[in-house]
């Protein structure tokens, strides 16, 4: 489905739209396993995009993929590092309605719980080994290119994607154990 | 053959030779430790292949609304000499949109996606330097300890400027938020954004932290008219008022 005001937007949005819009699953995914919520990481992503867009008339030759990835890294780093000076407020509980859910069908609950169980599993690991594997498994982009955006060579993230896929079914397997499966 | 971190690491990633590759297998057979490192790296591998999930519904509209908004002319530089370039055209409608809370640039995103499929785009309305007494009041109720009350979660009725009105305060996600309904509809507070429909009107407001989302029924037509204000995002206010079955 066409995303309502792409059909609204002038030219320069427009082409703008058209060329970084496909890639918005994987931003997606880059923004929530930095940010590690789903509304912080929508901000991010719309963040990116307000960012990228800003740059755009700059942008050639490179991937759009990578290059979107990068300014939602940067942007996710730098939150980071505003967030850690900055006081938490703890989440209040909802005493009147819960949100809105569907009816579950079995098999997407299942699938939705096993999702949660790898994320936080994921989120457990080493953020160096966490961005390799969410840089390349989830975005899919090439050992060279996450090389290029973390500043390390390439075996170097070669070797974080395989020690973080490595802890990762080490933690899951734990849980199933610990659980009796 | 030795065991080797980095020959494990390139069988992985398909970058042996095909001979390379063959005595690596032959090396696995023979090799405890190796094989469960292969096995290991494999069953993250498909965990992680479930993360391969889409983007959440509504965020392609909401980055298209943005980037719309982003793309016209920005707020400060209305009347200005237009003939700069794209590109500092682009970097000042960005800098205008990062210089706004995040709240009033989320709820222009959400204006544009509803005057998309409304009757009538924008109008900025022309308004008294203050709210309306019936808006201002209802919103000074968005404290902690008035909207925590007994009464006003159970629903009090009042009369304010004139309009009588009913209001109850609800936990949100975490949220305090406070609904009003009225058999009248409600007067737009100031700054306020409109978008018409053939039967009925809705808006959208920031007052401070707070974000405001009104829809009014004409006079007469059966409907009650609300509005709604929270400390959250007004784009995520017509969803909420849809939750509580106001709308």
């Amino acid at each position: 489905m066409r995303p309502i005001g792409l059909d609204r937007a002038d030219g320069s949005a427009k082409a703008f739209l058209e060329a970084t819009l496909p890639h918005l699953d994987i931003i997606y995914r880059v923004a929530f396993h930095t940010a590690h919520d789903h509304h912080r990481a929508e901000d991010l992503v719309q963040e990116t995009y307000l960012r990228a867009y800003a740059a755009f008339a700059g942008h050639h030759g490179t991937s759009t993929r990578a290059w979107l990835v990068t300014i939602c890294l940067n942007l996710a780093r730098s939150e980071s590092r505003r967030r850690s000076r900055r006081v938490v407020e703890a989440p209040l509980p909802d005493d009147d309605i819960a949100p809105a859910a569907n009816p579950p069908v079995t098999d997407l609950v299942i699938a939705g719980l096993e999702r949660e169980r790898v994320t936080r599993a994921l989120a457990q690991l080493p953020e160096e080994q966490r961005l390799a594997i969410v840089l390349m498994d989830l975005a899919g982009q090439t050992a060279a290119e996450v090389a290029g955006q973390l500043g390390c060579s390439r075996n170097t993230v070669l070797s974080r994607v395989h020690r973080g896929h490595r802890r990762l079914a080490g933690i899951l397997a734990r849980e199933d154990v610990d659980h009796g499966l | 053959m030795a065991c080797d971190q980095q020959r494990i690491e390139a069988f992985l990633h398909g970058e042996l030779s095909d001979a390379e590759e063959e005595v690596f297998d032959e090396h696995l057979l023979a090799c405890e430790s190796c094989w469960q490192a292969v096995q290991e790296h494999r069953a993250g591998r498909q965990a992680i292949e479930r993360l391969r999930v889409p983007a959440p519904l509504g965020l392609a509209d909401r980055i298209a609304a943005s980037i719309d908004l982003a793309s016209r002319q920005p707020f400060e530089d209305r009347g200005s000499p237009g003939h700069r370039s794209q590109g500092q055209h682009r970097r000042s409608a960005h800098r205008a949109i990062s210089h706004h809370p995040r709240r009033l640039i989320t709820a222009a995103a959400a204006f544009v996606m509803i005057a998309v499929g409304g009757t009538l785009g924008w109008v900025l309305n022309h308004h008294p330097a203050s709210d309306p007494p019936q808006i201002a009041r209802v919103v000074a109720m968005d404290t902690p300890t008035v909207a925590n009350s007994a009464a006003l979660r159970a629903g009090e009725h009042f009369n304010f400027g004139g309009q009588a009105l009913d209001v109850r305060s609800y936990r949100v996600e975490g949220i305090t938020t406070i609904v009003a309904t009225s058999t009248n509809p409600f007067p737009m507070p100031v700054r306020s954004h409109l978008v018409g429909g053939s039967s009925s009107t809705a808006w959208m407001a920031t007052h401070g932290k707070l974000a405001m989302y009104g829809v009014n029924q004409p006079t007469g037509a059966g409907g009650k008219s609300m509005f709604l204000v929270a400390d959250m995002p007004v784009a995520r206010l017509p969803q909420v008022a849809a939750q509580l079955q106001l709308i």
